[in-house]
């Protein structure tokens, strides 16, 4: 097996978080990008600004790929074979489950805070 | 006739000391060994705590009374800006570096780390940098803009004088010794491991480490970005942080709290790792909850990158970013929680022993909760609000920097301070030295929370007799000189251990890792043999271990031609895989060091003409370092013992230094990132945009220099992957196309730039393109030098590490270089106006 591929599996870690972090500076960019715009003052569905319409997307998108990525360790968990090499992907798959719980707590606030003031 | 267990361990331990001996006289300047460095590293370390001790005392003194005549504010402002910088960069971070260098070979079962020049080269940048910082004090021009270096405060019109650059290349010529040792731990800990020993059976010190490894490699690359761009607006003048000239000071906010909170954390976890290991030890239970304590240490290392902005709530940040950092700043309370209650249940399921090292547990507790508690209150907003910039904030930034990182690595030293003296401690002064620690802390920095809540705001070097605060003051400074005295027992105690200690044979505190599995003082070759590991390498009998390895019966029970050699596997299964040559002592670190100090010395005395020279004598001093790694043949797989065998690491597919280029590289692209993030803020935020000139960059100049960072890179990736058919001429046509890039990108950056000094969007491009031509050029020495292995017969099909290094720096310069271009066009469009984006 080439070290490759054992440094992915390291990787998979990081994936959980690193996903969370994404979605930190995503927001957090396209917040700021959007009121330097000026999306807040752009209604597109009613009374909903484009700003907050991209910023629930965001956060809609990033829960949802926290979603694919927890099954799809879940899955590579179950798939492993040796115990030794196991231990990587069983904590990266409870750090998935944790990184989805932090970017829900975090990024909930989206839905109702004023975006620039 | 067969030799007896105990004449073979004598007759072993007899060649590996030869084989590992260290130089005589002066030339113990020249060692490179992990045990003597990580003691270097320590010791000097508690030399600066001394030293930031004393100015602590000296800031109480003044605060002592109301409007004391003991020091003036410009005095003071040196005193406590100093205090603060040393017991942060010069004694917090080096402690650990030089704990972790000491420790951890002997918990992973390696005679060495991966890199042991890098490690003495990182010590000697830490001892050159941190003296820098201590002439300046001593001469009476130290740093006066608080540890933190706010802009405007700290840039050249309000900060004339060197004082402030002392700072900013003092720092960062120490803060090269902290990158180096994060990727020295990071490679070591996930490859030089004893054979067995998968990520699941390490030991959880080694997990805290590695975290802690990855947190340095990414949040002190932004600080150094923001020095960099800080010292080039006061040498040269380039507005970065000028509101009047499309800079922003919050910048440099932002620059420096993304390292600045991950370093709590980044001082906190070892300290963590540290009471993970001796709890256990002296609850005789094993940790409970391993698997959920290292998710929750992954966790906090993650968490605590977004929480850099809690210390900006009162810059004016909307509503909704708050809540993002509010949200994390609150929640990373749950993995601190997580790791207090595993070590609660630890204690609760097994029989503590209350030896000393479990006194400084307990002062643990009892502070660090409290500093935790008052951290989630200024996380609140609200509370922020009313507290900031208080002494409530110094109390509570004290609970938690003594309380999780003294504390606990004063638990730390009694435990392992028989393993470093080979004596076991008497404890007379230690109980005692431990209680006035203990009331001398509470009694200053408890009292501190009310001084804040009463309003007294940090910085101030006097106050008035009727605003209230002089009794708590007072208190306050009685305290700090109880725990003062509290210090300097503990230091008598260390002496008078090593004076008047008992000797003990093996283990005495009936520990269960490795370190404890060889004799102490320990050898500087750590382990006569390596072991087969076979369980979590915390739950082991070091007394049988120990014997069994010194008498060979393990890997490398040998000396190969008079080598000094380690393991190393693979990262995740633990599987053996290659044999590490480690390098014997040189002096070779110690010059490349007083080179890099050049640098430093020529940019604080503005001797620009002598930086061009400085560096050339670091780069070719970096590669004579390779020097002895060079083979004319492939050695191809060397037994290691137990019937076991593995190829030399430069015939290993990856080998450590392979590893360590691309976390380099990772820490490079951060600060990368981070100044593009620089340029796109400056966009969003600061004042004076858009600009009125703009630069004038060609595209057909950028195409050209496009196109020659693509060709040099490619040539370099494909020059690698056909090793074996002596590619030099790829080579040289790499370094060839690097030197096309380099002239389109410097004549971009001088011509292409009038306005550098006039608009930040200038300056951004400026420096954008700079740092690309420095890859190129780089790109080019890379280049050159494997020419030259190739055409000294030092690389093969097999031996093809040069090669392979020189490939990741080909691609990273290549796409980091195309993104740069594309990059500044970006920017002067956003710049011109282009609002309608």
């Amino acid at each position: 097996m080439r070290e490759r591929g054992e440094g992915s599996s390291v990787l998979l870690i990081t994936a959980g978080f690193g996903l969370w972090s994404l979605a930190f500076v995503l927001l957090y960019s396209f917040q700021a990008v959007g009121c330097r715009l000026g999306w807040q003052e752009l209604e597109v569905m009613g009374d909903v600004t484009l700003q907050r319409v991209v910023l629930i997307g965001l956060f809609a998108g990033g829960i949802a790929t926290h979603l694919l990525l927890w099954r799809k360790l879940r899955r590579l968990e179950t798939m492993t074979a040796r115990a030794e090499e196991g231990f990587a992907r069983i904590i990266a798959t409870d750090l998935a489950m944790a990184a989805m719980g932090a970017s829900l707590f975090c990024f909930l606030a989206v839905f109702w805070l004023s975006p620039c003031l | 006739m067969k030799e007896n267990p105990p004449s073979i361990a004598l007759r072993l331990h007899r060649e590996l000391t030869e084989a590992w001996s260290p130089k005589p006289g002066l030339g113990r300047l020249a060692a490179v060994n992990h045990s003597v460095i990580g003691l270097r590293f320590m010791v000097t370390a508690g030399v600066f705590f001394a030293i930031g001790g004393v100015l602590a005392m000296l800031i109480r003194a003044q605060l002592a009374t109301a409007a004391s005549p003991f020091m003036d504010e410009g005095l003071y402002a040196q005193v406590f800006t100093m205090h603060g910088t040393i017991m942060m960069f010069l004694f917090a971070i080096p402690l650990i570096e030089g704990f972790a260098i000491y420790l951890l070979p002997k918990l992973l079962g390696a005679r060495d780390l991966a890199f042991p020049r890098l490690g003495a080269y990182g010590y000697w940048c830490y001892l050159f940098g941190g003296l820098m910082l201590l002439a300046a004090l001593a001469a009476g021009v130290a740093p006066e803009s608080g540890w933190f270096m706010y802009t405007p405060l700290s840039s050249g019109t309000h900060s004339p004088g060197i004082n402030a650059d002392v700072w900013l290349l003092g720092v960062t010529f120490v803060e090269i010794s902290a990158v180096c040792a994060a990727v020295e731990l990071i490679v070591s800990i996930l490859k030089i491991r004893s054979p067995g020993m998968s990520l699941g059976r390490m030991p959880i010190f080694a997990w805290y480490m590695l975290v802690v490894g990855a947190m340095m490699l990414f949040a002190f690359p932004p600080l150094i970005l923001g020095s960099i761009l800080l010292e080039l607006e006061r040498a040269f003048d380039l507005p970065f942080f000028d509101p009047e000239r499309g800079g922003d000071p919050l910048l440099w906010q932002h620059l420096f709290w993304l390292f600045g909170h991950p370093e709590v954390y980044i001082i906190f976890l070892p300290a963590a790792g540290v009471l993970s290991t001796l709890i256990p030890v002296f609850a005789s239970q094993p940790l409970m909850g391993y698997r959920a304590v290292v998710v929750a240490i992954v966790s906090m290392a993650f968490l605590s990158f977004g929480l850099w902005v809690h210390h900006m709530y009162m810059v004016g940040i909307s509503h909704l970013a708050m809540a993002f950092f509010s949200a994390a700043s609150a929640l990373v309370a749950v993995p601190t929680a997580i790791q207090i209650f595993a070590w609660l249940a630890t204690l609760a399921h097994g029989r503590p022993r209350f030896t000393v090292p479990m006194l400084y547990v307990f002062g643990f507790f009892f502070v660090f909760v409290i500093g935790g508690l008052t951290g989630v209150m200024l996380a609140m907003m609200p509370f922020d609000k009313q507290a900031h910039d208080t002494h409530f904030v110094v109390a509570h930034f004290h609970y938690v920097l003594i309380g999780g990182f003294v504390f606990p690595m004063l638990a730390g030293l009694y435990y392992w301070l028989p393993h470093i003296s080979g004596r076991f401690p008497v404890h007379h002064l230690s109980k005692p030295a431990f209680w006035l620690i203990f009331i001398g802390f509470n009694a200053t920095f408890l009292v501190m929370h009310f001084t804040g809540l009463l309003g007294m705001p940090r910085r101030v070097h006097a106050y008035a007799a009727d605003s209230g605060w002089e009794i708590y003051n007072l208190i306050s400074s009685v305290g700090g000189f109880v725990m003062t005295i509290g210090f300097a027992l503990v230091l008598i105690d260390i002496i008078s251990q090593f004076r008047y200690g008992r000797g003990f044979r093996r283990n005495p505190w009936k520990a269960t890792t490795l370190d404890w599995a060889m004799p102490t003082p320990p050898s500087l070759y750590n382990f006569a043999s390596l072991p087969h590991i076979d369980c979590r390498a915390d739950m082991m009998e070091p007394d049988r271990i120990g014997n069994e390895l010194a008498a060979g019966r393990g890997y490398l029970g040998f000396v190969r031609e008079g080598r000094m050699e380690t393991l190393a596997v693979s990262m995740a299964s633990g599987r053996l895989e290659q044999v590490v040559q480690l390098p014997n002592d040189t002096w070779l670190p110690l010059w490349t060091a007083l080179a890099t100090a050049s640098f430093f010395i020529a940019m604080l005395a503005k001797l620009y003409w002598v930086l061009p020279f400085s560096v050339a004598a670091v780069v070719i001093l970096f590669l004579l370092w390779t020097e002895k790694s060079a083979r004319t043949s492939d050695a191809g797989p060397l037994p290691v013992g137990l019937g076991a065998s593995a190829v030399p690491h430069t015939e290993a597919p990856n080998a450590p230094s392979w590893w360590a280029m691309l976390l380099t590289l990772a820490a490079d692209g951060t600060l990368y990132a981070s100044l593009l993030f620089g340029g796109l803020f400056l966009w969003t935020s600061a004042p004076g945009w858009p600009s009125a000139a703009l630069p004038e960059i060609s595209l057909a100049l950028s195409v050209f220099a496009a196109a020659a960072l693509v060709a040099a890179g490619a040539l370099g990736v494909v020059a690698a992957r056909h090793a074996g058919a002596a590619p030099r001429g790829m080579l040289m046509a790499s370094a060839t196309a690097y030197g096309l890039a380099m002239f389109f990108l410097m004549w971009m950056a001088f011509s292409g730039t009038p306005d550098r000094m006039g608009h930040a969007l200038s300056a951004v491009c400026f420096v954008v393109l700079c740092y690309v031509a420095v890859h190129a050029a780089l790109g080019a020495v890379f280049a050159l030098y494997g020419a030259w292995r190739v055409h000294r017969g030092y690389v093969s099909a097999q031996r093809a590490l040069d090669l392979r290094i020189g490939r990741l720096w080909h691609l990273y310069t290549a796409i980091s270089g195309v993104l740069g271009l594309a990059f500044v066009r970006v920017l002067i469009a956003l710049g011109s106006g282009g609002d309608a984006l």
